[in-house]
């Protein structure tokens, strides 16, 4: 670990994990202070019409703890150890990053959330104190604007006070050198990839979750299953049209295509200044799978770790696909941006 | 898989196609269970006749290297194993002659001396 990977980690430990845990105590403390004053039960949640959601007294300080809690620590487990999460495949040899601008993001999340729900129970929890009905409470409207600004602010505060570390994942390859042809010579390669077993699970229970939660909305004969299952629907195609993609370099340039056709993108060979084969860490520099623009501007397909292809335009954009045999792709468009 | 066609070349386009598949499974860039482009996107991105591709998947097919099923389209073969196995063999007699000091030329040269 660098010292200015350690200076960014103590960093997180401040911003995303003990001021933001301070905050919920703090908030605790006041709730509970005030609690005796609270009706019983209490009003946990406000509609058009002021309260209409009722609970137990102690409703709001569980919800403020567990919920907020839960959220920094979870945040803060995949911040500071993902890296440690075991690989599979190609993946094994490369050394996880111990720091990642997800992680920085992560921790400003972090301490906006919880600020904002810290303010939220302190508002809610002054808003009934001393009625003797809960649904006498005052409107927290007025609030919504105070919310937002506290978690935006703390959330950006937050991002700067961690340090910039700059990650690379993999120690930065030499371009790929053009696959000798002869003069009539002509080269295509060609691969498919697919998303990795564990991105298949997680796509696989995302959709599951949202078909299920739809039939049991309609079997119930309500309305806003309608909507839950045009979701599931739209969420079934994307999926579908994005779990193995075709990647093919040819004389023509680099065409990475759907089996399903969409999404696809091309890249001219006349637009292709260089290509080379990366390793590509998914989480750290993409902050996850799929069509991802990365914290650095390189965008492309990531559906899994390892050997991946980069192609930098001629006008400063960076491509990146995760493929096996990238190497190769790169010395094919490496000829073909020559030509 | 890496496709390499010379339309110089006195060798029949489909032969060389037909070749490159050959190549792609001893070096190991395909492995028995991939499966093949389907026959128009590779003519398309070869800017060649259909039917050289498809002549070329026959004779892979002749070959026993791929197998051909309607609507599963090409599939590099079990039976092309042992041909990707010799890959392996090649890459450790390759090590093995340069740890002893001998180049992979000098190696070839040996190999093209050597009678089956």
């Amino acid at each position: 670990m660098t010292p200015e990977i350690r200076r960014a980690r103590t960093a997180f430990w401040w911003v995303g994990v003990i001021i933001p845990l301070a905050l919920l105590v703090l908030a605790g403390l006041v709730v509970l202070a005030w609690l005796p004053e609270v009706p019983d039960p209490a009003a946990i949640h406000w509609g058009p019409d002021g309260a209409d959601g009722f609970g137990p007294r102690w409703a709001p300080l569980a919800i403020l703890m567990g919920l907020g809690g839960g959220i920094v620590l979870l945040f803060a487990l995949i911040a500071l150890f993902s890296h440690r999460l075991p690989q599979r495949g190609d993946a094994a040899s490369i050394p996880q990053p111990h720091w990642s601008t997800t992680a920085r993001l992560l921790g400003a999340v972090s301490l906006g959330t919880a600020g904002m729900m810290a303010v939220l129970a302190v508002a809610t929890t002054a808003a009934q104190r001393g009625l003797a009905d809960a649904a006498d409470a005052a409107d927290i409207t007025p609030w919504m604007p105070v919310l937002l600004v506290v978690m935006i602010g703390l959330a950006v505060a937050g991002w700067f006070l961690q340090p910039a570390v700059p990650v690379s994942a993999s120690s930065p390859t030499a371009p790929a050198a053009p696959l000798p042809l002869a003069d009539h010579e002509r080269a295509v390669w060609m691969k498919s990839v697919t998303v990795a077993r564990g991105g298949q699970i997680v796509l696989g229970i995302a959709v599951f979750i949202v078909v299920a939660l739809s039939v049991l909305l309609l079997a119930q004969g309500i309305a806003g299953g309608w909507i839950t299952a045009a979701v599931a629907l739209v969420l079934i195609v994307l999926v579908a049209s994005s779990l193995t993609f075709r990647v093919r370099a040819s004389a023509a340039g680099l065409r990475v295509r759907s089996t399903a056709g969409w999404p696809r993108l091309e890249i001219p060979a006349a637009e292709i200044a260089s290509a080379r084969a990366i390793q590509v860490n998914p989480f750290a520099e993409f902050g996850g799978w799929g069509y991802r623009i990365g914290a650095d501007g390189r965008r492309g397909f990531v559906l899994r770790a390892g050997e991946a292809l980069e192609v930098a335009r001629a006008d400063g954009r960076v491509f990146v696909v995760t493929v096996d045999d990238a190497t190769t792709a790169a010395s094919v468009l490496a000829a073909a941006a020559r030509d | 898989m890496l496709i390499r066609i010379d339309a110089d070349s006195a060798r029949p386009l489909f032969d060389q196609v037909a070749a490159s598949v050959r190549a792609d499974i001893l070096t190991g860039r395909l492995t028995p269970g991939d499966r093949l482009p389907a026959a128009r996107e590779l003519a398309d991105a070869l800017e060649i006749n259909l039917h050289t591709v498809l002549r070329a998947y026959q004779q892979l097919r002749d070959e026993g290297l791929i197998d051909l099923r309607r609507g599963r389209g090409a599939v590099v073969s079990a039976s092309a194993a042992p041909l990707a196995e010799l890959s392996h063999d090649i890459a450790a007699l390759v090590a093995r002659a340069a740890s002893l000091g001998l180049s992979p030329t000098t190696l070839a040269a040996l190999i093209k001396e050597t009678d089956a």
